[in-house]
């Protein structure tokens, strides 16, 4: 047999009272007022000294037409057509047949956002492609720009009536290398191109020589790879041309022992 | 004026008996029995006339609703008022609609506490519990106050008096004893 004295004196009812129990404790006292008159008792008396207390604290006077306002929200609760009409948000849950569920908006519309990033991402790459290929061919308008002015200006040298082909020929120290010399008199530009001649160290290089008035005037350093290089602009009428091997970056006298190549104008 | 300690007040048994009907005149009692009180203890949550006015209404909806489900057994129909129009009241004030309204008017009208005291209008049915009311001691007029009718919890309505929650128990029993022993002498 439990104290029903105690279980009063707890102060649980008045916790059940003021709304603020769990609804499994709030249970409890409700089955306990159920079953112990004393404690049902002991709850009305406390429920009148609050509602004593409510009406002697609070008051508000009430706008003309609340009561009716309120008569007419009842007979809107009542009326199963007005609910539906007047409560969408009862309409798009319950309104008709089938429920609207709006998770299949969010997926779908997660759905449409999803391929919307993949198609503006795909359109990127693409973009960025096109830019890439754009700056590519630029790059190679420039190449062949600059290829096609230095052809022209080849052709200009050998075309040219007041151009001379000298040949130079391979001295003791490369027998077989050989060399020509394209040299414009009038626009002094040269030409220059070598083959047959040793692989040189990495701190060596071949430089040209232009033999003007006896003395030798650097003429620009070369490849022996063949290809056809222009020389570095000199003055004055060449009688000869020469090549040596050089410390790398060129000298400003020829090494005289070190010639390669050789040829008279 | 309303005899507490009898066990059923005629008008209160009158209006159960209309609202298990599902008589609509069971409202328009309940309105003029209680409606000035409850709209009270709504502007006592709410702060704001209008508010308080919009909150009443959807309760008195709830109450013509669940009618079926109230039992005079279980409790006094003023208590099953009162829970649903806390509980109306609480909802509304913790709803955005609500703490936006609050923002806007940012003056920070906070309800005091302590201070619950009404606009009263005369009644002469009440003047005699309005009496008692001014006789309880301020401090366990104010635990009664904000437990019952604040929609703080316990634990928040301590911090909010600043004493601990054992004190505030305790005033809210000697309160209710002595509310008790008036209003059934």
């Amino acid at each position: 047999m439990m104290d029903i004295q105690a279980y009063i004196s707890s102060g649980i009812l008045e916790l059940y009272l003021s709304g603020q129990l769990e609804s499994t404790e709030a249970q409890e006292v409700a089955r306990m007022a159920e079953t112990y008159p004393e404690i049902r008792t002991e709850l009305d008396a406390l429920e009148a000294a609050i509602e004593a207390f409510a009406k002697g604290s609070y008051e508000a006077t009430p706008s003309d037409g609340l009561l009716a306002n309120i008569v007419g929200a009842i007979a809107e609760a009542d009326d199963p057509q007005v609910q539906a009409a007047s409560s969408p948000s009862l309409t798009l849950r319950e309104g008709s047949g089938k429920p609207f569920n709006w998770r299949w908006i969010a997926v779908a519309a997660a759905i449409a956002l999803l391929m919307s990033l993949a198609f503006n991402f795909q359109q990127y790459r693409q973009l960025q492609q096109v830019n890439e290929q754009l700056s590519q061919l630029n790059q190679q308008q420039t190449q062949l720009a600059s290829q096609f002015e230095r052809a022209s200006d080849i052709l200009e040298v050998l075309a040219s009536t007041n151009s001379q082909i000298i040949e130079l020929k391979g001295l003791d120290l490369a027998p077989a290398s050989q060399a020509r010399v394209y040299w414009n008199r009038e626009s002094q530009k040269a030409y220059c191109s070598m083959q047959g001649l040793p692989q040189l160290r990495a701190e060596q290089q071949y430089q040209l020589w232009a033999i003007i008035d006896g003395n030798p005037v650097d003429a620009g350093l070369l490849l022996a790879d063949g290809s056809l290089e222009l020389a570095k602009s000199f003055s004055g009428t060449a009688s000869a041309f020469a090549v040596t091997i050089e410390p790398k970056g060129g000298s400003s006298l020829p090494t005289l022992d070190q010639m390669v190549l050789y040829g008279e104008a | 004026m309303t005899d507490m300690a009898s066990p059923i007040p005629h008008t209160e048994q009158q209006i159960i008996n209309l609202l298990a009907a599902k008589d609509q005149e069971a409202i328009k009692m309940i309105y003029e029995q209680y409606g000035r009180t409850l709209l009270g203890v709504m502007m006592r949550i709410l702060g704001e006339q209008s508010m308080a006015e919009d909150a009443l209404q959807e309760a008195f909806v709830k109450v013509w609703k669940y009618a079926v489900r109230y039992d005079r057994k279980k409790g006094r129909l003023f208590t099953w008022l009162l829970n649903i129009c806390r509980n109306t009241a609480i909802d509304k004030k913790r709803s955005a609609g609500f703490k936006m309204r609050q923002a806007i008017r940012s003056e920070g009208s906070v309800v005091n506490i302590t201070d619950s005291q009404q606009t009263y209008t005369f009644n002469p049915d009440q003047i005699g519990i309005r009496d008692w009311v001014k006789k309880l001691n301020p401090e366990h007029k104010a635990a009664i106050d904000i437990v019952y009718f604040s929609g703080y919890s316990h634990r928040e309505a301590a911090e909010h008096l600043g004493i601990p929650l054992g004190t505030l128990k305790t005033r809210i029993r000697t309160a209710l004893k002595q509310l008790r022993q008036w209003t059934q002498a």
